[in-house]
């Protein structure tokens, strides 16, 4: 650890704090005088701001890395911290961390500079994005607005748009998509769930990309060029139950609706954007009576019941979809690997000739496009629009039929399963290193399509890690595993049966694996046994 | 010894203390007051774990009815002669 106070070599005068850094934390002597938020950059790009803590006994404050940001913490860079109310520079100095002299880099894949976010979590923002990406997103968000009210629905920004928009008439420096909401005039879950749907269905008939992240969430993705995740907008269900406003994923409270609709009209960079009827309610709902000062450091946090009432009215589709999202963002192209080969040759040696496959979670595409080269029609489908890219970029055309499909979202699954079976005749599924890193929700989904779908002597053939990853990590699936006795478990109560046919070890970036190989057929009986959750 | 720890922690965590104190008198007086904790506790787990089955039939019964109602407007369309 290096550390030093080098104000006068950059000319500011104003300093007064030392700085040093560990692999742990960032430490000011002495702390800042009151004890408000505080903006921490690297190389003058912020990279997180937080609420500076009591000093110690010795007059020094410690901030604790957050954990998203620690495994970027290797090498040297420029540290300032500032205060994040005027701007004014407290401390800055070159620190070193960890025995690389490499300059400390927060980017993604794409070059963004990447910032700690409400959630907690390490995202691009639009202070380290110079590719007009903000332009871009607000001609997207104004014309989805358009084709929304269009299609009749009375739809209002909000979130950090709206407090962007109120504060300074433009987007929050830190915030990195567009937030819409609508107001549902039912009030039923049903009703509003069949609302959303029939919303999906309206603006991909409209040709947008539409991602479901629950069933009163829907976030509407664009793309570049090249098919990579360019910005976003999401769009949430507003409406009232047992008298209060409620906007899942994240709010309930009390909001009279005459102060959200008919909208007002708000400016954003000289465009024109509808706003709940008085925008400041909304804003003192969400973010408290203090809204109008920045904090860049909240962080939002969702009552229990709230979280729970949502969850199970609407479901949650997204868990682990980022983690994969990020992982194949990293690639420009698809890398040529072996992994995963040897399973699939054994499936093939035990397919009849000229079955159709459906490889569920195919990544990249490298096994799609195995079976496919052995003679087999194929639909590959995974919830991963980066990972989709890398496959069809790769793929021969139409050697393979890639869908965009989340095994998190039942309704998405029962879907194609209609259109399997309405095309007649039997279809094989491929499940390569997917069960043990979908949620137990998403596996009792699976097992119920493959309930559905699997006739005659079809079956599906997956291979699982078995053993606790080493590097363990919740927000992690690539380091999740499934026991055969919890697959036998889960999948008997969807009547289907499993057959071990091999064992075996991989070598992975988060230790060594155990795997085992599995058959799953349609057993005897006649469906389902016993309720969805039991033993969660 | 018993009376010697209590003495020190009345001097030194008299809050501590009278926590104790008060736990230890309310088992003697109330010999069942901990068993029925613990059984409302298990009873308000049960509760919020149907409720939370309730609110998932919602969405399941949601989740069918599109799928039914689309595959029936499909077929209506389909089977419409073209004029």
């Amino acid at each position: 650890m290096r550390h030093g106070t080098d104000a006068h070599q950059e000319g500011i005068d104003h300093v007064t704090a030392g700085l040093s850094a560990d692999k742990k934390a960032l430490y000011l002597t002495p702390g800042p005088e009151n004890s408000g938020t505080v903006d921490v950059l690297f190389d003058d790009h912020r990279v997180w701001s937080v609420k500076a803590p009591e000093p110690d006994e010795r007059g020094r404050v410690r901030l604790a890395w957050p954990r998203a940001l620690t495994p970027y913490l290797r090498g040297e860079a420029r540290i300032t911290v500032r205060d994040s109310a005027d701007q004014h520079t407290l401390a800055t100095g070159h620190v070193r961390i960890g025995r690389s002299s490499a300059p400390i880099e927060i980017k993604d894949a794409q070059g963004r500079f990447l910032a700690m976010n409400k959630w907690q979590r390490l995202g691009p923002s639009f202070e380290g994005n110079d590719t007009g990406v903000q332009q871009r997103l607000l001609a997207s968000g104004k014309r989805l607005v358009d084709d929304l009210q269009d299609l009749g629905y009375p739809v209002y920004i909000v979130g950090g748009t709206l407090l962007g928009a109120m504060r300074s008439g433009s987007m929050l420096p830190h915030d990195d998509d567009m937030d819409l909401a609508w107001m549902c005039d039912e009030t039923d879950p049903l009703a509003i769930s069949l609302a959303s749907m029939r919303m999906e269905r309206e603006l991909v008939a409209r040709g947008y990309t539409a991602i479901r992240l629950g069933f009163a969430h829907l976030q509407i993705t664009f793309f570049t060029e090249r098919g990579e995740t360019d910005h976003y907008v999401d769009v949430f269900t507003g409406f009232y139950h047992a008298g209060l406003y409620c906007q899942p994923f994240a709010l309930r409270g009390d909001v009279p609706k005459d102060e959200l609709v008919p909208t007002s009209t708000v400016t954003i960079d000289g465009v024109e954007f509808p706003a709940p009827a008085r925008p400041a309610s909304w804003l003192e709902f969400a973010y408290g009576p203090n809204w109008p000062v920045p904090d860049p450091s909240f962080v939002f946090v969702t009552e229990r019941g709230t979280k729970r009432r949502f969850e199970n009215w609407f479901g949650v589709f997204n868990r682990g979809r980022v983690f994969w999202e990020k992982r194949y963002e990293m690639l420009h192209e698809r890398v040529d690997a072996a992994d995963g080969s040897a399973d699939v040759d054994r499936m093939l040696h035990l397919l009849p000739a000229g079955a159709r496959v459906l490889d569920l979670g195919s990544g990249d595409g490298r096994l799609s496009e195995r079976i496919a080269a052995a003679g087999h029609p194929v639909i590959a489908a995974d919830y991963s629009y980066e990972a989709l890219r890398l496959a069809r970029n790769a793929s021969g055309a139409g050697a393979v039929d890639y869908r965009y499909l989340n095994l998190n979202d039942r309704h998405a699954l029962l879907g194609l399963g209609f259109e399997l079976v309405d095309a007649g005749g039997a279809w094989w599924v491929s499940l390569q290193q997917v069960l043990q890193s979908v949620p137990k929700q998403g596996r009792a989904n699976v097992f119920l399509f493959l309930r559905l779908i699997l006739r005659d002597e079809a079956f599906a053939f997956a291979t699982v890690d078995t053993n606790l990853s080493p590097r363990y990590e919740r927000g992690k699936p690539d380091t999740w595993h499934l026991p055969v006795s919890w697959l036998e478990r889960e999948s008997r109560r969807f009547g289907l049966e499993v057959e071990v046919v091999g064992t075996g070890r991989r070598a992975t970036a988060n230790g060594e694996r155990e795997t085992a190989t599995v058959i799953l057929r349609r057993g005897a009986g006649e469906g389902a046994r016993g309720p969805e959750d039991e033993e969660e | 010894m018993e009376s010697f720890l209590g003495r020190l922690l009345t001097r030194f965590a008299p809050r501590t203390a009278k926590v104790f104190t008060t736990l230890v008198h309310a088992s003697e007086e109330e010999d069942g007051l901990i068993p029925r904790v613990l059984a409302y506790e298990n009873e308000v787990r049960e509760l919020r774990r149907e409720i939370d089955e309730l609110r998932k039939d919602s969405l399941r019964i949601a989740e069918l009815y599109d799928l039914v109602f689309r595959r029936l407007e499909i077929e209506e369309h389909s089977a419409t002669p073209r004029g």
